[in-house]
């Protein structure tokens, strides 16, 4: 039997929160560095690996009869995915080699805020309806 | 606490831009500037910034080696350095620093120069506070979580 907090989605959401994060540190560090010659814009890109753990479980290409036959499919559990770090450089980079972007990383870190308040309110949701029914409802 | 390394790559940026503008100033200050402990025209300085990969707890650092993340850069000043174009000579023959010639070596200072730089520093320093502030709201949302289920 799986506990209470350990279905798909929260796991996905604590992975999501865990990338935003990590993500929000990349972000700051392209403002901080955005006059440091030779500094090149990093980013950090997830969404497509979570979408495809999230139907890790759901059955392949291949017909399987045992659980330990190989379906087709090679994706990791949702649990040991990991973000992959890319250069964002800018189209324009400066004299100096510096390829940040402060429109596009201020954009990027704005969003990556409403994403990640966005997750919250997911998890105080299903919180929420845990207590609902803990509590039969009233 | 990678909230906590975010914030403070923000400061770091904040700190670094901070010193960019103290020494823009002091060459704005100086512009006319013809006598220095050093002899000769005040000359012009201009901050170093590098990036560098902030000082961790063990901890953290075995926990980075483990994700192989390493995410935050934080942004240092490594060095003030002088500007070594050659000083304006300016022809003022009643100037008590002129030469034989009646030529002023004045600093090396471009007030433009240096008031296109400082606009520069100053939105550098606004972008950090506004990243600063953007951590602070989702360790905020962070902290509420759970609070009004």
């Amino acid at each position: 039997m799986s506990g209470m907090f350990e279905n798909n989605l929260f796991t996905l959401i604590q992975k999501t929160l865990d990338f935003r994060t990590q993500r929000q540190d990349l972000l700051t560090s392209n403002i901080a560095n955005k006059d440091t010659p030779g500094y090149k814009a990093e980013d950090m890109v997830f969404e497509k690996s979570l979408e495809k753990a999230l139907h890790a479980e759901e059955p392949g290409l291949l017909k399987t009869t045992n659980s330990r036959h190989f379906d087709g499919r090679n994706t990791p559990p949702l649990k040991l995915v990991q973000a992959q770090r890319i250069h964002s450089a800018s189209p324009f980079p400066d004299f100096d080699g510096n390829t940040v972007d402060l429109d596009r990383e201020m954009a990027k870190m704005a969003e990556n805020q409403l994403m990640y308040n966005a997750s919250i309110r997911m998890l105080t949701h299903q919180f929420r309806m845990l207590k609902t029914a803990i509590t039969e409802g009233r | 606490m990678s909230f906590q390394s975010s914030l403070n790559v923000s400061v770091s940026g904040m700190t670094a831009q901070r010193q960019r503008v103290n020494t823009i100033s002091e060459n704005i200050a100086n512009a006319s500037t013809t006598r220095t402990p050093q002899g000769g025209p005040y000359r012009r300085r201009i901050v170093t910034l590098a990036a560098v990969s902030n000082d961790r707890t063990f901890e953290e650092e075995l926990r980075s080696q483990q994700r192989s993340l390493d995410t935050a850069t934080e942004v240092k000043v490594v060095g003030i350095s002088q500007d070594n174009r050659a000083p304006i000579l300016r022809y003022e023959p009643g100037h008590p620093d002129a030469n034989e010639e009646g030529y002023v070596a004045m600093p090396n200072v471009n007030i433009m120069e240096e008031m296109v730089s400082l606009m520069e520093a100053s939105r550098s320093y606004e972008a950090n506070t506004a990243a600063f502030n953007a951590t602070k709201n989702m360790a905020q949302s962070a902290l509420d979580l759970g609070r009004n289920v």
